[in-house]
């Protein structure tokens, strides 16, 4: 799923079509970044209802901007992902101020799996565990780990080189390591 | 999976080799963090309309784009012409076509940002003659950003970080666009939107403030002291071991504070009133039973809380976060003159029958040899139906039985499989003794199994209350029923037929359970609980609610909580998460009153004679009556929060009391009627009667009708005696 040269070529031939109003271009364009983009608005929201709409939304304003969209300044993944993110953002600031972030988090814990105690008991430490690292730690995690997006991807995205993006996320693994045992531990003791 | 860790990790070696001999350790940290991603739920079908959707508006777009570059670049073509032949002719001199370059250039940047469409500028051609290729090139990404930057500045009004701007450029695409060009409205609002949203921070995570105002998170519980978990359970078990205390005229309070239980207490010396609430109806319908068979009911069978709460009350609806809304009224105490009244009402919100969650039932059925009347089994089974017609293919039903021993009669089935669900109830039979532990422990597993998140999971018990756990005590039973509490499942208590003794203990069953409590005395009853009000019956929106109520002695002198005599708790339980208290169902109401004596406005004592210290009255809040703060959980939450309200008083006499206030103290009246209460005054019969008759307000399902000819049988035993 990296995002090498060929992918990118792909994509920039299928752009390239849809600006002259090729559907199948469209079509083609929807169907490979459908999913990820659903992913990756499901991890910043964790709300199955949230997510479909603000997918939508993506591809809506996708559809209205292509025509003057400039594939020299940056590749289309990046845009894509860029809209999405700023509609999260948006989407807690103006649109619903109250349904903060935390909420939205802690909803997740439901939704969907059916999972053992045992699997719960750790999903849920662990969802509690990465919720107190900064905003900044927690979206690469998520963007890299979880979502499987390419260091240039989430670079291009954060506005960020290669090289720090890929340091970033190299500290913030060996910082989980050393603390992941130490603050599973203490939150097992905290819960009653 | 293994792959992508793998992969991971390399890439993590590679950046640091002295990472070397550690792989283990760092695969299981990648391990566990792959492991906490969130099933997303991705759905096909969402994904395939989506896809006609935005193909549609694909197609609806595609048309205008390619004719206008041509426009344009032909209108500019003419205009340079028509510059250049001004521009001739007025000076008679060609050469002045490359003097006015420069303002060709203007000419070709407004162009450009208005026509451009790809990097192939169809302009080219036309202006090639007097602007250098390359000169056009270089000028347009310059100029893009310059204008932009203007509009993006007169239009955002927060001080955006703006770091995504230079690379995702998406301002200076949708400004420099054609979108813009086309007429419709929607387009520019689009755009707007895009600009406003790009230059917002990346903290996406950060929290947002939570609203300043009546909700507020409780830090964490107070650690309960080793003496209070044993004055609690002391009480507890003492309130088990014997029950005949707890049923006695005056209720048991040991283990409380220095409350004599129903009696007036002073404002000063003991200024907060703590209970939790209590959503039974058990009571009335008990009541009734007594009735429709023309005997007064023992006054111990009397829950006068749970005759008020029988009934719905026309409260506003919760708006807002809160889970409920909470009503507070005073007036003239109707039986007592120199009293006033005080109805304090929570209202829990509604939901739609399409938004409620998925359920999981298990039904834990008694079929033990006395459940063979007419008025438990066959009731039973006929009850159970009403309930199984509600459900669809989202929720599940399983079947436990107990007797001699317990058993599962009916595994978890979809909800839509009625035939199905129907037989297994018809082929119930009763026979042998009742092993109620083995059946509770068989139950939680089930629904344990069956689990679903963020569903309703729920164990129904019916039973006619002889019900043990083998040769365990009450306080075993007691404790097995609070260990299950802790995994999320609900207990709603449907007792049949049974005695009085019996009903105690199911309701410590209920109230232990995190459930509730109703007594099916007829297919009627069966009706309103399973059927009517089933979603007050089965769908908690909020648990563990308490009550907490700070009486304002510059205005009280002393007051009463009239009913919940179980149900009060300490005041240190209030901010206590760890006490368990009564949950409140979808759409339900709970009404508890107050009896208030007024103090004296002359002789108002501001100080209590203590020989060690003194209480001293604040004079800030003179009007004020009293301040009720209410504690809740949400239903799958360990953490309560508090909402708060005050009371002043308006003096009103009763009859200018709202329709509510006057049906709901009638119901109280009544009650400390039937229990011969010593606070009755000059409580009477005919001024209930007149009040309910002028309070009726909506009465759908006839329940107002029929309290009103029960009290009129309970008016001639009682005068007959």
């Amino acid at each position: 799923m990296t995002a090498n040269n060929s992918t990118q070529f792909e994509d920039n031939k299928w752009v390239k079509a849809a600006q002259k109003g090729n559907q199948d271009a469209m079509s083609q364009l929807y169907s490979r970044y459908v999913k990820r983009l659903y992913h990756f608005i499901y991890y910043k929201t964790l709300n199955v209802d949230l997510a479909q709409d603000l997918t939508s939304q993506v591809f809506l304003k996708v559809v209205e901007n292509l025509p003057a969209f400039q594939l020299t300044q940056v590749s289309f993944s990046s845009w894509l992902f860029a809209i999405a993110r700023n509609l999260v953002i948006d989407h807690f600031r103006t649109a619903h101020p109250r349904d903060n972030l935390e909420d939205i988090w802690d909803l997740s814990t439901g939704e969907d799996v059916e999972m053992d105690a045992v699997n719960r008991d750790r999903y849920e430490r662990l969802h509690q565990h990465i919720q107190m690292l900064s905003a900044e730690k927690r979206e690469l995690l998520m963007m890299r780990l979880w979502q499987d997006l390419s260091f240039q991807e989430i670079a291009d995205l954060l506005d960020q080189s290669l090289g720090s993006c890929k340091m970033a996320f190299y500290r913030l693994i060996k910082q989980l390591k050393e603390e992941m045992p130490a603050l599973i531990f203490l939150l097992l003791i905290l819960k009653p | 999976m293994n792959e992508r860790i793998e992969q991971l990790l390399n890439e993590l070696m590679q950046m640091d080799p002295s990472l070397k001999g550690q792989e283990a350790s760092m695969k299981k940290t990648i391990e566990q963090l792959l492991s906490a991603k969130p099933e997303s739920d991705y759905d096909e079908k969402f994904a395939q309309e989506l896809k006609e959707k935005i193909l549609a508006e694909f197609s609806k777009q595609k048309k205008p784009k390619k004719s206008y570059p041509h426009l344009w670049s032909i209108a500019a073509t003419l205009f340079v012409g028509a510059l250049a032949l001004t521009i001739w002719f007025n000076t008679g001199n060609k050469d002045a076509i490359v003097q006015s370059t420069p303002d060709e250039g203007k000419l070709n940047d407004a162009y450009l940002i208005d026509g451009a469409n790809t990097n192939e500028s169809t302009g080219e051609r036309d202006v090639s003659k007097t602007l250098p290729p390359q000169e056009q090139k270089t000028e347009k990404p310059q100029s893009a950003p310059k204008q932009s930057e203007k509009k993006q500045e007169a239009e955002k009004n927060e001080g955006g970080k703006g770091q995504l701007q230079e690379t995702v450029p998406v301002d200076q695409i949708v400004q420099n666009s054609v979108v813009d060009r086309r007429s419709s409205t929607e387009k520019s609002k689009v755009s707007k939107e895009v600009l406003d949203s790009l230059p917002r921070g990346r903290d996406v995570f950060k929290p947002l403030e939570i609203k300043p105002g009546i909700e507020q998170d409780q830090e964490a519980p107070a650690p309960l002291s080793n003496q209070t978990r044993l004055m609690a359970k002391q009480k507890e078990e003492a309130d088990l071991a014997e029950p005949s205390t707890r049923q006695s005229d005056e209720f048991n309070t040991e283990g409380y504070d220095t409350i004599r239980e129903n009696d007036f207490l002073p404002a000063l010396s003991n200024p907060l009133s703590t209970f939790s609430i209590d959503v039974d109806t058990a009571s009335y319908a008990n009541m009734r039973r007594y009735l429709s068979r023309n005997q007064l009911p023992p006054k111990d069978a009397v829950r006068i809380e749970e005759l008020i709460n029988y009934f719905d009350y026309e409260y506003d609806l919760p708006k807002g976060k809160v889970p409920f809304s909470v009503y507070t009224e005073v007036a003239q105490s109707p039986w007592n003159r120199e009293n006033k009244l005080v109805m304090i009402g929570l209202q829990g919100e509604d939901i739609a029958d399409e938004d409620l969650p998925p359920s999981n039932l298990v039904f834990l059925l008694d079929v033990s040899g006395s459940m063979e009347d007419a008025n438990k089994l066959p009731l039973l089974k006929e009850s159970f139906k009403l309930l199984v017609r509600h459900l669809n293919k989202r929720d599940r039903v399983a079947m436990v039985v107990y007797a001699g021993a317990a058993g599962v009669v009916l595994d978890s089935t979809p909800g839509d499989r009625h035939d199905e669900i129907f037989a297994a109830l018809n082929r119930l039979n009763a026979g042998g003794s009742t092993a109620g532990g083995a059946g509770i422990n068989l139950a939680y597993k089930i629904a344990r199994e069956n689990y679903i998140k963020n569903g309703n999971n729920r164990i129904i018990l019916a039973t006619d209350g002889d019900f043990n756990v083998g040769a365990s005590s009450d306080a075993d039973m007691e404790r097995l029923i609070e260990g299950k509490r802790e995994e999320g499942i609900f207990l709603t208590v449907l007792g049949f037929g049974m005695g009085n003794y019996k009903d105690s203990k199911m309701e410590i069953l209920a109230d232990k359970g995190n459930g509730n409590y109703a007594y099916i005395d007829s297919l009627i009853e069966a009706k309103k609980v399973l059927s009517n009000d089933l979603r007050k019956t089965l769908f908690t929106i909020a648990k563990d609610v308490k009550i907490q109520v700070e009486f304002n002695p510059a205005e009280v002198k002393s007051y009463r909580l009239i009913g919940y005599e179980n149900r009060l708790l300490k005041k240190e339980d209030f901010r206590d998460d760890l006490k368990d208290a009564g949950e409140i169902g979808a759409g339900h109401s709970v009404t508890a009153f107050y009896e208030i004596v007024p103090q004296e406005k002359n002789e108002s004592e501001d100080t209590v004679a203590l020989k060690y210290q003194t209480t001293q009255v604040k004079k800030g809040a003179r009007d004020e009556l009293l301040t009720v703060h209410i504690r809740y959980k949400k239903p799958d939450g360990n953490k309560s929060k508090e909402i708060t309200q005050t009371l002043i008083d308006n003096n009103r006499s009763i009859s200018q009391a709202s329709s509510m206030m006057r049906f709901a103290s009638s119901v109280a009246e009544y009650g400390m009627l039937l229990r011969d209460s010593k606070y009755k005054a000059n409580a009477s019969y005919e001024r209930v009667l007149d009040r309910i008759r002028e309070s009726l307000g909506k009465d759908p399902h006839g329940y107002k009708q029929e309290f009103l000819r029960l009290i009129e049988t309970a008016e001639i035993l009682q005068k007959n005696r």
